[in-house]
């Protein structure tokens, strides 16, 4: 590599009241290269990213693109300069056909006196989307897109963005896998491969696997500084791991050696349930048994966790739960028989943001901290506070609004907010794990545990292939709605990835 | 002076300004109110007597209990346009039901009125229209069955006055219709800390899918919300006819904006979830003494909408933006 590196970082610093964001990062990217930035939430990586498009700037230290200082006011500026970034929430607008996003903000000579050329802005929109590829077509409105298509609209978008600056573009992708599917994250790899070759790639992500496989370089974040650079052929995972957290990566990430055997009594009966995206789903879940629901993103499997709940209608089958019957109406009817149920979107169903830590926490049960009908505030306290130290949330005080809370720390809240019941018997889990960071997930994954070792009939739907198959006594497959298989799931006698996969597509 | 008293808030960034964090504090109001007796006061002296003080209280009553109507439904996150329409069409069924029933009249009138704020909070909740469409629909509906039922004359009540003329007397010079307002919010304050209906109310108002997904029977709350909003405005209705001694299809109409005006001067969020009842009173308060200051500037009442409009816009432009922090009661 003799030539200038594309952007280079020099002991750029930042802060923010109370936090110090970060700490002297020196990193450089190079002319078509894939630069992994990877460390765990709060490690520092979205302020990074904020400073490198110019929405923030520096408190001091300097950065330089082709070896010449510059100073980013804002978005369009780091455009010009040939940064453009994929936004970990998407940005498209809907009402608008494919090819105007792609050069929205950008249109250039597509655009005279205010009036569109379409035939110019979709041939030059098309070479874009060509790039990416996956048959976009520029014409196409965007509202009809799936979201791994979406993606990749925005993909073409901040390539066109970045063609600006007279060097080949910087590209920089936030987060980009975290909610896709597994063959979704292949087709993202491809593309990024087919970017490297017309520009530099900087990938951000908390999944290790993923950055060894698509990156060149590496660096590693922790509590706002660069702790480590890396060649990914040259390291393994647990040496990552350890530069990431700072610890070492026990083997037992998942706890398996705290898997206890299901007890032999049925908790939750589910038979021949059918809904408005599944069909005669049968399956059962022992007390202190934990099942896996495994399906890609359109499988059902979602819904049939909804379903349980109370939260989407059925229009089929029964659910027993300890023989009795189950079939909520609404959620309050299933809260009330001993569900417990964790949403996929923690931010937005999970838990009510503006509210404190406690509040969020005897939101479900307000009658574990009352006398009668009144609430007890003595009582309250005592519970919130023993249930903080519990499951060791870290929280200034009961009182601080839950948003302040790092994403682990708000899901042990939500989670407590059902352990609070002490009847509780069927904790519906919803991708529990998407968006948090490795600590917070092994967390996560503990208390799973402890609590099927207390008998509590777990029904996951994993966020990823290991997850599932990793934590649970049962995996159930599905496809389509219906589910397509059953396999047991043991300590050292786990379900391989291929078999699992097989048949869920 | 006043800023060196602000108690330390708990603020993460200290970059907002004092007056945000007084806000956040829901002390806005209070702030807001001293300076407007100050200027009152500075305008005309004898307004800080007590007679003068004590007619002002008499005067917001009936603002208070319409703005409770107005606040609680906004506290979830509505708003309903209904509220003075319904107290308007109570005020015409007391009237005429007051000479031929006697006492027994108040009640019906509030039990009709809970049960009208009941039908709008079910069609709301069961269409899953907003509630914007469903209680402007139900404005139409209130006006013209209040122009029918009076006849579009103005209904003077006579010998059944004596059931309600009791609430615009005083003791020791104090209305009666302000201790009354004062006992219920009172009472409506401490129903929300002690109940964990407060808190889901401002679940809801935060985040709904959220409150559902914690096993809260949202739909339960939001309908008992309209059903109580419907009875705070026929209780206005009584308020206004102990007052006046009469009604008209429009006796009420004009407390509309000022309602809504009240509840966000006093520092609860149109968006929901922020506030209290406290500051709905606050706020009442803080639009009545304004009424009282504009009539004595000399600014005619026909003329006083234009300001009331200004001041919703406003005050929602001020404050719509900010973080939603936890509420004070």
């Amino acid at each position: 590599m003799n030539s200038a590196p594309a952007l280079e970082l020099r002991q750029v610093s930042k802060s923010f009241p109370g936090v110090r964001a970060l700490k002297d990062v020196s990193l450089e990217v190079r002319q078509h290269e894939v630069v992994g930035l990877i460390g765990e939430n709060g490690a520092g990586k979205s302020t990074l990213l904020k400073i490198l498009t110019g929405i923030q700037r520096p408190d001091s230290g300097t950065m330089l693109a082709q070896n010449s200082e510059v100073v980013l006011r804002g978005v369009t500026e780091a455009n010009r300069r040939g940064i453009a970034m994929v936004f970990q929430e998407q940005s498209l607008l809907e009402n608008i056909t494919v090819g105007e996003n792609v050069l929205l903000g950008n249109e250039g000579e597509t655009v005279q006196h205010g009036i569109y050329h379409w035939s110019k802005l979709n041939e030059r929109a098309q070479e874009y989307l060509d790039i990416v590829g996956g048959g976009l077509k520029a014409e196409a409105p965007t509202h009809q897109l799936s979201f791994a298509k979406r993606q990749m609209v925005e993909v073409a978008k901040a390539l066109a963005s970045g063609q600006r600056g007279s060097h080949d573009p910087v590209i920089l992708l936030d987060e980009p896998t975290s909610v896709l599917e597994h063959e979704e994250i292949q087709t993202l790899f491809r593309i990024v491969r087919e970017l490297r070759k017309r520009a530099s790639v900087v990938f951000v992500s908390h999944r290790l696997e993923e950055v060894l496989e698509i990156c060149d370089r590496v660096y590693v974040m922790r509590d706002g500084e660069v702790v480590g650079e890396c060649v990914p052929s040259e390291v393994t995972m647990d040496e990552m791991f350890s530069m990431m957290v700072g610890r070492e990566h026990h083997a037992g990430y998942y706890h398996e050696s705290r898997q206890l055997e299901a007890r032999p009594e049925v908790r939750l009966e589910v038979i021949n349930l059918s809904g408005r995206s599944f069909h005669n789903v049968s399956f059962t879940i022992a007390q202190g048994e934990v099942v896996s629901l495994m399906g890609v993103q359109e499988s059902g499997r979602e819904d049939i966790g909804r379903a349980i709940f109370g939260a989407i209608p059925t229009t089929g089958g029964t659910v027993r739960l300890d023989g009795k019957p189950l079939e909520p109406r609404t959620p309050a009817d299933a809260v009330s028989k001993g569900v417990g149920y964790i949403p996929s979107e923690r931010k937005v169903d999970g838990a009510v943001l503006a509210m404190s830590v406690g509040e969020n926490l005897t939101l479900a049960h307000p009658d574990r901290v009352s006398s009668g009908p009144f609430l007890n505030p003595a009582l309250e306290k005592k519970t919130i506070k023993s249930w903080i130290e519990t499951l060791r949330v870290k929280t200034p005080s009961a009182e601080t609004p839950i948003r302040n809370l790092s994403g682990g720390n708000q899901q042990k809240v939500v989670l407590a907010k059902w352990l609070l019941d002490p009847e509780l018997k069927l904790l519906i889990l919803d991708t529990p794990t998407r968006g948090l960071d490795v600590g917070a997930k092994a967390d996560v994954y503990a208390l799973i545990r402890d609590l099927a070792a207390k008998g509590l009939a777990v029904l996951l739907i994993a966020d990823t292939l290991e997850e599932g198959i990793s934590m649970s006594h049962r995996v159930l497959t599905m496809k389509d709605g219906r589910i397509t298989g059953e396999m047991a799931s043991t300590p050292g006698n786990r379900p391989h990835r291929t078999d699992v996969l097989e048949k869920m597509v | 002076m006043a800023t060196g008293t602000t108690p330390q808030a708990t603020s993460s960034a200290p970059a907002t300004s004092k007056l945000k964090q007084l806000h956040h504090l829901g002390l806005a109001p209070v702030l807001v109110l001293i300076v407007l007796v100050i200027i009152v006061s500075a305008y005309d002296s004898s307004f800080l007597r007590f007679p003068s003080l004590m007619s002002l209280l008499e005067q917001s009553a009936p603002l208070v209990l319409l703005a409770i109507a107005q606040g609680l439904i906004v506290l979830t996150g509505r708003i309903t346009l209904a509220n003075a329409g319904l107290a308007s069409l109570a005020g015409v069924l007391l009237a005429k039901m007051l000479d031929t029933m006697g006492a027994g009249a108040v009640p019906a009138v509030l039990i009709v009125s809970t049960l009208l704020g009941l039908i709008i909070g079910i069609i709301h909740v069961g269409t899953q229209l907003p509630s914007f469409i469903v209680t402007l629909g139900f404005l139409g509906v209130f006006a013209g069955l209040a122009l029918w039922l009076s006849g579009a004359d103005s209904i003077l009540v006579t010998s059944g006055y004596g059931n309600v003329e009791w609430i615009s007397f005083r003791l020791y010079g104090v209305p009666i219709s302000f201790l009354i307002v004062l006992l219920l919010t009172g009472v409506l304050m401490a129903v929300m800390k002690v109940f964990p209906l407060g808190r889901r109310i401002r679940a809801v108002g935060f985040n709904e899918r959220a409150a559902a997904f914690s096993g809260i029977r949202t739909t339960r709350v939001v309908v008992l919300i309209f059903a109580l909003s419907g009875a705070f405005s026929g209780l206005t209705a009584v308020f206004q006819v102990a007052q006046l001694q009469s009604a008209g299809a429009t006796t009420s109409d004009s407390l509309l904006l000022p309602s809504i005006a009240a509840v966000i001067v006093g520092g609860v969020s149109i968006s929901g979830g922020v506030g209290g009842i406290g500051r709905i009173l606050l706020g009442s308060l803080v639009i009545a003494l304004l009424r009282v200051g504009l009539d004595l500037v000399g600014v005619d009442s026909a003329y006083q909408p234009i300001l009331y409009g200004l001041i919703v816009i406003l005050a929602i432009a001020a404050t719509v933006d900010r973080r939603r922090g936890t509420a004070v009661a």
